[in-house]
């Protein structure tokens, strides 16, 4: 059965983003960027996550500055628009401006998405297919992190309890934090002791590792994988001989070769709404499987 | 047949002139539950880990241990690291991976056992130790007792023959400890594991043991049966206040005849008293008129979405009082510590502080010469190398305590026990001059010897004008000093009341001494109360 990208094996998680943000970042054709950025905001939104609506202003913004940046700093292009400190602002900097803006905007959704998506333990599977102590070594930071920034959120709250935080000025606030962090420090190394001890006792050097990290791959995985391999395939043959073309200098051209662009922009169009159609689809077989119950 | 011998292990640390351990031999039966107790600084620690090769300290060694009738220099890498099972301490520090399976598998995959094997381990051990219901979870959401039964999982996924555990409740609640401990016995009975315990809380630990082996500086001073070690045990020992209240009992009471361990049998032994004084002479309990703090109608809770964690709690602390906070997990308690020191804020209802809201206190001066609160984790309280630059900075010198420190002065505050630990948070504390201090589970990782020094500090506190508000979850040492017994539950303050009337209401929220008294005697809350009403009375038939 054909899951969502997300449910489905780390594998295919992580073939699907570096398909849609490669694609994004190295083929920067406009209407792929305009179709990329569609997929990938709707994908950011079905996932689940927190402060979206925060990233969403953040990107706006960025994307507002990135597209007026570019016009005010080149000056290349034929079309002047109007002039500053005589320096022209031309038609074709802003489209290329805009242009880019469009393809980092729509490169951080795909970006975001994964880290919502590819959760630490997918993460430590990835790594453990190429190496099983850096998988180890990732599991015990994620482990240390939230264990870390706790132990310094109760320290600071203890010091302030015992009267021995002072945070009447910068000067003694910043020199209370040095404090704090350097104890920190040595609770961590502390701490270390005991972790190694227990993992020794535990017969960590008793030579070759097994690695459980198992995730199977099954048939709706590999249909996946077929899926998406076939939809890359078309948009790299387009790419290969020499659709998509465009141009920004001299004057802004975007050349429309027929059937071939016309295949490959289908292509990524597929590949970039696939999570939303998957998720449709698989929404849709739980109310029909709900109806017959 | 003896699974594990020690014969004359004597031990000394390095640049230490006295051996940390002298001539200690014994032998542990297979399938046994072994108890070793003793007080801070008895070798326990040092002992456990030398018979565990991995763990094994530097230093000068002589003696020999055996394991499985092979010399423990001899065993293969593998039958040393699975075969004995070592569980620590710290719950949080013995974790090695974020997530609790990975945590499970650890072991075996150590061992380079397959995958089909390691999958069928960690399905039943994750059904036997109820750990199913959150084996995807991350180790970091888990309580303490969940990590130290997820401690002893990973362990026990190695199949181990023995298995130690140095403290492993001593960071628990008593509630979260009892269960740790029954599960170990039933590992014990079920399993046929042989089991080694070193632990400070033995009330729980002497009646379900075969063994009890007592250390003192370094010295096996006893190993029986815990009926001949108590008949035999000096009662000035450090640990004969952690025996089971029976057996204190029993000691108080001459010691003869066969000693009771638990309960039922503490009952046994006092029926042939006669009952014609009932109840020990009290007076009426009485209070200053002024409040200390002053709590109303104070609802909290965390954030928006999630329940309330205190309901509408109403309490008030006179000035000079010594009162206990009790309750289950999860009833509020350490929340409401942490609203009374004006460290969250309720979002209704008043709390007042020595007749003056919490609001109207400017900056940090509500910590200054007014209140105090010494948090659970008593390791946040530290921020230096030495326990001499603590005491500094509180501003406190040693001989100004009202208890003895200054052996420890050089001592970096993580290397102390954690009773010892406990002491130097109050220190810092009384640094500040409160005249309000809140000590949250003040009593834990102190041994009994200990917390007879703590409930003496309390009382010269008190004395000194000091209100004191302990939080905790250690009903006999609430009994041992407060002036009245606060019960929290649901968010609110069910009952305040003075000890002898708290625990006498209660028959499961109450101590060990009042359920031996219980229908004979009232008003019986310490062992002490018990055996002195005994004495009174005499040995014969009641009159009425």
């Amino acid at each position: 059965m054909i899951r969502r990208i997300e449910d489905s094996n780390p594998i295919v998680t992580f073939f699907y983003f570096a398909c849609t943000a490669g694609v994004t970042m190295f083929v920067p054709y406009p209407p792929l960027l305009v179709i990329s950025l569609i997929g990938a905001v709707m994908y950011f939104y079905t996932v689940k996550g927190e402060h979206k609506g925060s990233f969403t202003i953040f990107a706006f913004i960025l994307f507002l500055l990135l597209v007026i940046a570019n016009p005010l700093v080149s000056h290349k292009g034929d079309t002047a628009l109007l002039f500053i400190n005589g320096r022209p602002i031309t038609l074709e900097s802003f489209y290329f401006g805009l242009n880019s803006a469009v393809m980092i905007i729509a490169a951080l959704y795909w970006f975001r998405t994964l880290t919502f998506v590819l959760t630490s333990d997918k993460l430590i599977y990835l790594t453990s297919l190429l190496s099983k102590n850096l998988s180890l070594i990732i599991s015990m930071s994620v482990r240390f992190v939230p264990l870390f920034t706790r132990q310094r959120r109760k320290i600071k709250e203890t010091q302030r309890a015992m009267g021995l935080y002072n945070d009447d000025s910068l000067t003694h606030e910043i020199r209370s934090n040095i404090r704090i962090f350097s104890i920190l420090i040595t609770w961590a190394l502390e701490g270390g002791i005991t972790t190694a001890d227990s993992m020794e006792a535990r017969g960590f050097s008793l030579g070759r590792r097994t690695c459980f990290r198992n995730k199977r791959i099954d048939r709706g995985d590999v249909g996946l994988l077929v899926i998406m391999a076939g939809l890359l395939s078309v948009i790299l043959i387009c790419i290969v001989s020499g659709g998509f073309e465009y141009s920004f200098y001299p004057k802004t051209r975007i050349v429309s070769n027929g059937t071939k662009d016309i295949l490959g922009l289908a292509a990524f169009c597929g590949l970039s709404l696939l999570p939303v159609i998957l998720k449709a689809e698989v929404s849709l077989k739980w109310k029909y499987l709900q109806r017959r119950v | 047949m003896e699974i594990l011998t020690a014969s004359g292990v004597t031990f000394t640390y390095p640049n230490c002139d006295r051996p940390a351990l002298s001539d200690v031999s014994f032998s542990l039966e297979a399938g046994s539950f072994n108890l070793l107790a003793g007080g801070t600084g008895s070798g326990k620690s040092t002992l456990l880990k030398l018979l565990k090769r991995e763990l094994a300290p530097m230093g000068d060694l002589s003696g020999g241990m055996t394991f499985e009738g092979r010399p423990q220099a001899e065993l293969d890498d593998k039958s040393a690291a699975l075969g004995i099972g070592y569980v620590m301490q710290q719950p949080d520090a013995q974790i090695v991976c974020d997530k609790v399976w990975a945590e499970l598998v650890f072991t075996l995959e150590n061992a380079g056992a397959d995958k089909a094997f390691i999958a069928f381990r960690a399905a039943e051990t994750a059904s036997y130790f109820g750990i199913d219901r959150w084996y995807e979870s991350d180790t970091d959401s888990l309580s303490g007792g969940q990590k130290q039964l997820l401690n002893l999982a990973s362990v026990m996924m190695g199949e181990p023959k023995l298995l130690i555990l140095d403290e492993p409740t001593a960071q628990l609640d008593p509630i979260a400890a009892t269960e740790f401990i029954h599960t170990v016995k039933k590992l014990c009975d079920e399993l046929g594991l042989t089991v080694l315990i070193a632990e400070h809380r033995l009330d729980e630990l002497v009646p379900i043991s075969d063994r009890l082996m007592i250390l003192d500086g370094g010295r096996l001073i006893h190993n029986g049966s815990p009926r001949e070690v108590i008949a035999a045990l000096d009662p000035k020992s450090p640990v004969a206040p952690a025996m089971p209240a029976a057996a204190r009992l029993f000691k108080a009471l001459g010691g003869t005849g066969d000693c009771p361990l638990n309960v039922a049998q503490g009952r046994e032994y006092i029926a042939p008293y006669k009952a014609d004084t009932k109840a020990p002479k009290r007076g009426e309990y009485t209070h200053s008129a002024d409040k200390a703090l002053e709590l109303k109608d104070v609802y909290f809770r965390y954030s928006r979405g999630e329940a309330d964690i205190l309901k509408g709690l109403s309490l008030d602390v006179y000035k000079g009082e010594i009162v206990c906070i009790l309750g289950a997990n999860g009833s509020g308690k350490s929340t409401a510590a942490r609203c009374m020191a004006g460290l969250i804020r309720p979002y209704s209802g008043s709390i007042k502080v020595l007749g003056k809201r919490l609001k109207d206190y400017k900056s940090t001066s509500l910590y200054k010469e007014c209140l105090t609160l010494v948090p659970q984790d008593v390791q946040t309280c530290f921020l230096h190398q030495t326990v001499e630059q603590e005491l500094d900075e509180a501003g406190i010198k040693p001989e100004e305590l009202p208890f003895e420190i200054g052996h420890l002065l050089g001592t970096h505050p993580y290397d102390l026990s954690g009773g010892e630990q406990q002491l130097l948070a109050l220190a810092k504390a009384l640094g500040s001059k409160p005249q309000l201090l809140i000590l949250d589970e003040v009593t834990k990782g102190m041994d009994s010897a200990l917390k007879l020094t703590a409930a003496d500090i309390f009382h010269k506190l008190k004395a000194e004008g000091v209100t004191l508000i302990l939080v905790t979850h250690d009903i006999e040492f609430a009994a041992l000093c407060a002036d009245r017994c606060v019960m929290l539950f649901g968010g609110e303050a069910v009952c305040a009341l003075p000890p002898w009337e708290f625990f006498d209401r209660g028959s499961f929220y109450t101590t060990s001494a009042s359920r031996i008294a219980r229908g004979k005697y009232e008003g019986v809350v310490t062992v002490d109360d018990l055996s002195s009403l005994c004495l009174k009375n005499g040995k014969g038939v009641s009159l009425c």
